[in-house]
């Protein structure tokens, strides 16, 4: 019988069928070592899932909680709720927007201010939580090099009391996506607008 | 957020506050890190199409923990875990007859926070979060076997030394 330290791991987690259970069940009886390995994994297990067990039959911070039950849609929220990774969505949402930021804003180049290093780190940590890790690799040394213009919608204080920003971007693109518009809140990133390929109408 | 995902959201915050307690090795660290996660789930909920809204809220929460060691770093400001785990009540020792088994405690309390990010973040959510290997995965956004693999690891790493101080506590 081949059993070994993989499938000795995989009997301490549950992850093996009946059968397979009983096979290594057998094996660790006239196997010491075996048997040594699997008190040790299960060892740790109930370590760690001791120390920290204790702490689901505490309160839950206050304001924690508060922050689900005030919560409330504001109308910014309201406005823009669409679902980002649809490109279909995107191209009516754009349709909208761009409408409203054409009528309303007009790029003046002087006005413009560059992001910083710490803004583009998070840009890329968002867009990788949507479009995947290994998508956002080859796109990294391209941010940075890249001098990216924004403008000031509008701030704000959110209901945690923290400052935040509603910027729009000016001509910043990572190969096929579009990065329209972001919301920071104390240097966060709170909300990314962007959309792939050359959907949004001019 | 609607009113459902509200409430599967209290139901699980518990779990989800050990997840955090278990991540920073520190109860009020953890409770920021539940808190700073809520935050960005809330405002960022409305905009997004997901599938698995437990994956994604535990996804969330390991990438906010991420970015705040990596702020830490650049700050100066990680904390000396072995100092927070010496005074840790839930580490008392509680059999003080048994050297080894307190060593290998000990040993594997410390050590566990010397492992990367990915290895830790892997069998915290398979032994204290009592995850699949496939949950994990979806989680992570990472194969199964990659899972396997760190785990794996994560245990070499702390069985090796954890039986070297047992080894030293013997001579």
């Amino acid at each position: 019988m081949n059993i070994d330290d993989i499938k000795l791991q995989l009997y301490v987690d549950g992850e093996l069928d009946k059968n397979e259970a009983n096979e290594v069940d057998k094996f660790i009886q006239v196997n010491p070592a075996a048997k040594k390995k699997v008190e040790e994994y299960r060892q740790i297990n109930n370590l760690l899932f001791e120390k920290y067990k204790s702490i689901e039959q505490e309160n839950i911070p206050q304001r924690t909680v508060d922050l689900l039950i005030k919560e409330k849609k504001s109308f910014f929220k309201k406005l823009f709720n669409y679902e980002i990774k649809l490109v279909n969505a995107l191209a009516a949402a754009c349709i909208v927007l761009t409408i409203f930021t054409v009528s309303n804003y007009n790029f003046d180049n002087k006005n413009l201010d560059n992001l910083n290093v710490q803004s583009k780190t998070s840009i890329l940590n968002e867009l990788s939580n949507i479009i995947g890790e290994e998508n956002i690799s080859s796109l990294t040394s391209t941010i940075n090099q890249l001098n990216i213009k924004y403008k000031t919608k509008r701030e704000f204080e959110n209901n945690v009391n923290e400052n935040c920003k509603e910027i729009q971007f000016f001509d910043f693109k990572l190969n096929d996506i579009n990065i329209d518009e972001a919301i920071f809140c104390e240097d966060k990133l709170i909300k990314l607008k962007f959309y792939k390929g050359d959907l949004k109408p001019i | 957020m609607n009113e459902d995902n509200k409430k599967e959201l209290m139901i699980i915050m518990p779990r989800l506050r050990r997840y955090c307690y278990a991540l920073t090795n520190n109860k009020e660290n953890g409770d920021d890190l539940l808190h700073d996660s809520i935050v960005k789930i809330l405002s960022k909920f409305d905009y997004l199409k997901i599938d698995n809204f437990q994956a994604y809220i535990y996804r969330l929460i390991s990438n906010t923990w991420k970015d705040n060691l990596r702020k830490k770093y650049t700050r100066n400001e990680v904390t000396i875990t072995a100092k927070n785990i010496e005074n840790d009540p839930a580490l008392s020792i509680k059999n003080e007859d048994n050297l080894d088994y307190i060593s290998a405690k000990d040993s594997v309390f410390e050590k566990i926070n010397n492992l990367s990010e990915k290895l830790k973040e892997t069998l915290i959510l398979v032994t204290v979060q009592k995850k699949s290997y496939k949950e994990t995965a979806e989680i992570l956004k990472v194969p199964v076997g990659t899972i396997m693999s760190r785990i794996h690891e994560a245990r070499r790493i702390l069985t090796e030394k954890n039986n070297e101080i047992v080894s030293e506590t013997k001579i």
